[in-house]
């Protein structure tokens, strides 16, 4: 346990502190002691001073001397502009965690608080704290500091845990809620969300794909409700985007006017073995990608079924029917349930008659962007005529980056919403 | 589907509002160059790395020096690691970019000389998709312009464009756009014979830099700032732009330009614009450009009797910087033992409109100075009451005109650090009332902890999406001429040794420039801030 208030933090505790050592610290008294440690810190050097837990730095000096004494070097720089509250279940979050979040605080600089929950009989409560620092630059050999306070609980429900994590949180500045478990519960994450501005979830990891859906759609159409962002719903964004481009009039290979002729959609998402058992859950990132096309192109489902793996459902847009299917496809090079390619056949008018389009997006193995490529009887005159357009990157998806764009762009994403909503049908209809 | 529904593609909606480059091919003239060297490649590798360039573009340097693809990507690739060091060099991506990169020699004021790089950039229309956009960037001396927009005019590289046609065409130019007001007129009137307004982007990279956008944020998002923004609560403005360097072997260069052209004729009356400009209607480019003529139209004009009472001119003597000697300006290489050209400026500004009448905006700006800075400093009215007086020393009733009760002063810094900094008034602590002046400080680099990019990637960026909100537009340009040429004309007397020599030199090297310019701020109560 860290020392006492009126002892001074030792040159190693401080260094421990800037290092990213956990310091373990008394509950009740985190805030006092991260004040310690940056009050050690910043008597080591007396060129700087930095505010006290706002995100801004002052610097003192008499008046004649304002731009000297603000113009000191210095070593060690607070910042802060947002909390990051991360729960996981998960005993060895910190770990995982430390590194996206080393990511994340470099763009923003943040409070993070682990809140790590373990179901346990006997209730306990432990906290660390450590700091997270990189250099502003070479040149003047900064390190730009903030601060991580891990809160471990142990014990049932978060109401404990939330209680301790809630004072913990920077005023004015907001706050982020990463929901890093496989369950999403509303009751559960209750306690949490009376303090936060937005919610962070990735169905990816779910473990009950329906309930998740189910639950993330309860907290998006709350009539109080915050931004939720799902990090899956964020990977999705590439092929949204290539297939969207690839739709658009400047854009070959197909163009707006096919939108309303695709009569044909298949999904296929990675999987350990191309035929899932019977009681294989449903894939949530495809169904996702599906949900979405279905929402914006205005279909209307007809009939849907799950089954081993696959999925498979009718629309009707008009009089036209729309045959869409999900199925798994072997890989082990890409995320499990993650989508790996998407074909779009369309029937199109040309030049008076009705030819046959397709558009494919696959991600290819080892790859990482989405190539699209089509067949168009129309557009080169000769079947089977294939056209290559770009490739959208997916490089930069990493879940450090997803939560970097969620934070930038704090989203209400009425989208999201609408592909929700839809995906909750297809998951009662297919059941 | 009609041809409204083409453009409302439904599955865009909800996506990301990536503003999206279009390929292009970019043709820099005068690639041989420090410019390009320094800047232009370091930026646009950068744009590359952040993925922020089409999938599909190409780079033509253009120079008279000989040099083979190979050579220029090589001397390019030099110029990255040696200027860029900030920049995350890959030898991976830079051979990905470098395959995107030419060269070829040329002559610019050759008849035909830009009929093989028409036929180039077909070529590369082919084999790197840039669809047919071109962007050429004017890096060179400024007597080039018109001859080079003639041969791309006469090469049918450039036509009149609207802005929304494609493929574009545009123009890049570099300062100083003319050198006085009638020349910047007729360079203005040969662009526009060959170039429509929306094609022409004059660069002014003060207007790229981070803090100088911030100015616009901190003004308009900020609820606090805009009422106090006035003649009611803004007792006078100063904006300095210092630096330590002397002329740096462009001797010839600045004894044609010196001060008032190199700096207060473009960058500092664009400073002034930004801060004093009216809130635009909207984030258009032409929006923000609208109100930023608008202040310099505003700017009463400086009478040529009255140049002496308004402006303050300088050149630096022998001194000292960072511990070491330097020469005076007359003993720099290439510069005239007896030369008149001013190496300081310091005027005094005053804008005729509803929201600055009596407001003075001292500008000042000057080579070989104490110290490489740029800040805009705007200083409050005092507190109306002195209930504080007493701890001051001040004796009751005592006029509170000294430093004791400092005014607030908000201070956009642009360089070196970009940051905003407030000076404030609060209590000693302690069984004591004595106030003590502090400064909060906001800085860039340190609070967002990224690096931000340099004033060209964001100008480049910007051209290539077609945006020109960040550039200079002729309306400006030619008022800003317009304000600066009775001082031109009275101080070229001088240099022409037609009129009254000044006392050059009549500041030190290493001093914050001559005594005149603390008489200038002086007459009106004022001084300048101690940097």
């Amino acid at each position: 346990m860290s020392s006492s208030t009126d002892k001074r933090k030792s040159t190693t505790e401080t260094h421990n502190f800037l290092s990213g050592h956990l310091s373990q610290v008394d509950v009740q008294r985190i805030e006092r002691e991260l004040k310690d440690l940056w009050r050690a810190i910043d008597d080591a050097k007396p060129d700087e001073r930095t505010s006290d837990g706002e995100p801004v730095k002052v610097t003192e000096g008499k008046d004649a001397d304002l731009n000297q004494a603000s113009t000191k070097p210095a070593n060690v720089m607070r910042a802060c502009t947002a909390n990051i509250v991360l729960f996981s279940e998960d005993a060895d979050a910190e770990v995982e965690a430390s590194a996206i979040l080393d990511e994340v605080a470099i763009r923003h600089p943040c409070r993070a608080i682990l809140a790590i929950s373990r179901r346990a009989t006997e209730q306990r409560l432990e906290a660390w704290v450590s700091a997270r620092c990189h250099m502003a630059d070479s040149k003047s050999l900064k390190q730009i500091c903030s601060e991580q306070i891990t809160v471990r609980y142990d014990g049932e429900g978060t109401k404990e845990l939330a209680s301790v994590v809630s004072p913990l949180v920077i005023n004015d500045l907001p706050v982020v809620l990463w929901w890093r478990a496989n369950r999403l519960d509303r009751g559960y994450l209750e306690p949490f969300s009376r303090f936060v501005d937005m919610l962070i979830v990735d169905s990816l990891r779910a473990a009950d794909a329906r309930g998740f859906i189910k639950e993330m759609s309860g907290i998006t159409n709350q009539s109080a409700r915050k931004p939720l962002f799902d990090l899956n719903w964020g990977r999705l964004i590439p092929w949204r985007r290539a297939i969207a481009d690839a739709f658009s009039d400047a854009a070959p290979p197909m163009s707006l006017p096919s939108l309303p002729g695709i009569s044909k959609v298949v999904i296929s998402y990675a999987s350990a073995s191309a035929s899932a058992d019977g009681n294989a859950a449903i894939p949530v990132q495809p169904l996702l990608l599906l949900s979405w096309l279905s929402t914006r192109l205005g279909w209307a489902r007809d009939s849907a079924s799950f089954s081993g793996g696959r999925f498979s459902a009718e629309f009707k847009s008009g009089k036209k029917s729309i045959s869409t299917s999900i199925q798994p496809f072997q890989s082990d090079k890409l995320s499990e349930g993650a989508v790996c390619s998407v074909v779009i056949e369309a029937e199109t008018p040309c030049d008076g008659k009705v030819m046959a389009e397709r558009m494919i997006a696959e991600q290819r193995p080892g790859s990482p962007c989405i190539y699209v490529l089509s067949d168009s009887d129309c557009r080169k005159g000769e079947p089977g005529a294939e056209v290559g357009t770009g490739a959208e990157s997916l490089i930069e998806l990493t879940e450090a980056r997803l939560i970097d764009f969620a934070m930038e762009s704090m989203p209400d994403d009425l989208v999201f919403r609408q592909t929700l909503d839809c995906t909750v049908k297809l998951i009662d209809a297919a059941k | 589907m009609t041809q409204s529904a083409v453009v409302e593609n439904p599955l865009l909606e909800g996506l990301p509002k990536d503003r999206a480059v279009d390929p292009f091919a970019m043709v820099i003239l005068g690639a041989h160059g420090d410019l390009t060297k320094r800047k232009l490649l370091p930026a646009l590798y950068a744009l590359y790395i952040d993925g922020l360039l089409p999938r599909t573009f190409a780079v033509v340097g253009m120079s008279r020096t000989v040099m083979t693809d190979e050579q220029f990507r090589q001397a390019m690739k030099e110029s990255i690691q040696k200027y860029a060091p900030d920049l995350k060099f890959e030898e991976e991506a830079w051979e990905r970019f470098a395959a995107g990169l030419y060269y070829k020699p040329s002559n610019f004021t050759e008849d035909g000389s830009f009929d093989e790089l028409a036929s180039f950039l077909d070529t590369l229309k082919e084999k790197h998709g840039t669809g047919g956009n071109h962007v050429f960037y004017l890096s060179t001396p400024p007597s080039l312009y018109e001859p080079i927009i003639t041969q791309l005019s006469n090469s049918k590289l450039v036509s009149k464009k609207k802005v929304t046609d494609k493929p574009w065409q545009r123009v890049i130019v570099e300062k100083p756009f003319g050198h006085d007001l009638a020349s910047s007129l007729a360079l203005d009137d040969h662009i526009h014979k060959v170039l429509s307004e929306n094609q022409v982007y004059r660069i002014d990279h003060y207007l790229g830099k981070e803090t100088v956008q911030n100015i616009m944020v901190l003004r308009f998002a900020n609820g606090i700032f805009e009422p106090l923004w006035n003649r009611q609560h803004v007792d006078h403005v100063q904006i300095t732009i210092a630096e330590t360097l002397g002329v740096e072997g462009r001797g010839p260069y600045y004894e044609e330009s010196g001060c008032l052209r190199d700096m207060i004729q473009n960058h500092m009356l664009q400073l002034v614009s930004l801060v004093a400009m009216e809130p635009p209607i909207s984030l258009e480019p032409e929006a923000s450009r609208d109100e930023k003529a608008k202040v310099l139209k505003a700017l009463r004009p400086i009478l040529p009797e009255d140049v002496d009472r308004c402006a303050v001119r300088g050149q630096y003597g022998e001194g000292y910087i960072n511990g070491a000697k330097v020469p005076g300006y007359r003993q720099e290489d290439r510069v005239a033992p007896d030369s008149a050209t001013e190496t300081y400026a310091a005027l005094k500004l005053t804008i005729d409109n509803w929201r600055w009448a009596g407001v003075p905006f001292y500008v000042r700006s000057g080579k070989r100075l104490a110290k490489s800075l740029t800040e805009i400093a705007i200083h409050f009215k005092r507190a109306p009451h002195s209930l504080f007086a007493g701890l001051t020393g001040l004796k009751a009733g005592q006029k509170m005109d000294d430093d004791s009760l400092s005014p607030n002063v908000l201070v956009l810094k642009i360089q070196p650090d970009e940051g905003i900094s407030l000076k404030f008034a609060t209590k000693q602590p302690g069984a004591t009332t004595q106030i003590r002046w502090l400064n909060m400080d906001f800085n860039y680099g340190t609070a967002f902890g990224v690096r931000s990019p340099s004033a060209y990637e964001r100008l480049i960026h910007d051209c290539l999406l077609g945006d020109a909100s960040l550039f200079a537009r002729t309306d400006s340009v030619e008022t800003s001429w317009r304000f600066i040429q009775p001082l031109l004309e009275n101080w070229d007397l001088s240099k022409q040794k037609k009129g009254p020599q000044p006392r050059f030199p009549n500041y030190a090297a290493g001093s914050w420039g001559p005594a005149e310019a603390d008489e200038l701020i002086g007459s009106t109560g004022h001084t300048w801030r101690r940097l």
